[in-house]
């Protein structure tokens, strides 16, 4: 696939609004995980019970059962949380799926690299997100989110404006042509070897 | 029944098994947390209401609403002295940095009013993002559900 860049974004997209705390992209990033860790068992079992063309099928009603059950165990630990990602827990299950379908636009034969990719990125991404428009780490509690200062008075004098979509889109752009341009250099490395 | 039928027929068997098992685990999981969850909630909500305002009611029992979107389920019947004096929404409200949670109060008479900022250590949107516009969207959606809600209540 030529254009992986773009749709490995276009997989982040729905996630700009959510990674502007750090609790929520440690939660999204766990979600992910969860839905690989549950999709190769469901995987394990379509393959094991061989029931041929329906195991796409049941791949798929499982993912939704998967995100569910991680929305109702996030209800658990922290409601007021599954309040505000609730249907972010939903869009991820989406997310998920284009990026193990990003080398093969299907998820039949899925690839989990580009999603193992993610999520050090999302975490990574919403943590720079969060001390720059705030100048603190959130971390998920059971009463909502636990706010640490790293850099006092920021979240009064701040750069709020990273905090912002407007702050996320500039800093994702500069994210890509900075892997990209990384990309580059190591192919052009690797050509003069 | 030829052996082919009965290989279809077992694999719709263990399909229907497996979806029917899905549906069981859902059904359990929902009928262990929600308690727990709505109970966290309604602290959490009552929470902000009492930094919102001293005098401000408390949540009692879970309020349902038909036919409206999921980000309106968790209503509450604001309770002030044992006596019902309108809802509490809680809502998620996506803001200038994100989605948080929004605690809203309609009283019986009057307008949809916005109390703050559920599990955050500030109820003040306006620290999080919350802008007064936002806040007036979310105020003017919960009006119009309380009013076709009370416009069905006098139908019957």
């Amino acid at each position: 696939m030529k254009k992986i860049t773009v749709v490995f974004l276009f997989a982040l997209c729905p996630l700009i609004p959510v990674s502007a705390r750090f609790a929520y992209g440690l939660i999204l990033a766990v979600a992910m995980c969860w839905y690989l860790v549950a999709g190769i068992l469901v995987r394990e079992l379509v393959k094991r019970l061989d029931i041929g063309a329906t195991g796409p099928t049941i791949e798929l009603v499982s993912l939704a059962l998967s995100a569910t059950a991680f929305y109702l165990a996030l209800s658990a630990y922290s409601p007021v949380n599954s309040v505000s990602l609730g249907l972010y827990i939903f869009i991820t299950a989406f997310s998920y799926l284009i990026l193990l379908g990003i080398d093969t636009f299907s998820p039949d034969d899925a690839v989990a690299v580009p999603l193992l990719q993610v999520v050090p990125v999302l975490l990574f991404f919403s943590a720079l997100r969060e001390i720059l428009g705030f100048g603190t780490i959130s971390l998920p509690v059971p009463d909502g989110l636990r706010l640490i200062e790293i850099l006092p008075g920021f979240s009064g004098y701040g750069l709020g404006f990273w905090g912002t979509t407007g702050g996320a889109l500039i800093l994702l752009s500069f994210l890509a042509w900075t892997i990209k341009y990384l990309h580059r250099r190591i192919a052009t490395f690797r050509r003069n070897l | 029944m030829n052996t082919e039928r009965s290989h279809i027929l077992k694999k719709c068997l263990i399909v229907s098994l497996v979806f029917f098992a899905f549906y069981l685990l859902l059904f359990a999981l929902n009928h262990v947390v929600a308690p727990r969850s709505e109970a966290m909630l309604r602290h959490a909500a009552d929470e902000v209401l009492s930094k919102w305002n001293v005098s401000a009611p408390v949540t009692g029992e879970r309020f349902i609403i038909r036919n409206v979107g999921w980000n309106y389920t968790q209503a509450y019947v604001a309770k002030q002295k044992k006596r019902n004096v309108g809802l509490v929404f809680i809502v998620r409200i996506t803001g200038r940095s994100g989605p948080l949670t929004g605690v809203f109060y309609r009283p019986n008479a009057g307008a949809t009013v916005f109390c703050g900022i559920a599990g955050m250590p500030d109820i003040d949107g306006t620290r999080y993002g919350i802008t007064p516009i936002i806040v007036n969207y979310w105020v003017r959606a919960i009006d119009r559900i309380a009013l076709d809600q009370e416009r069905g209540e006098n139908k019957k």
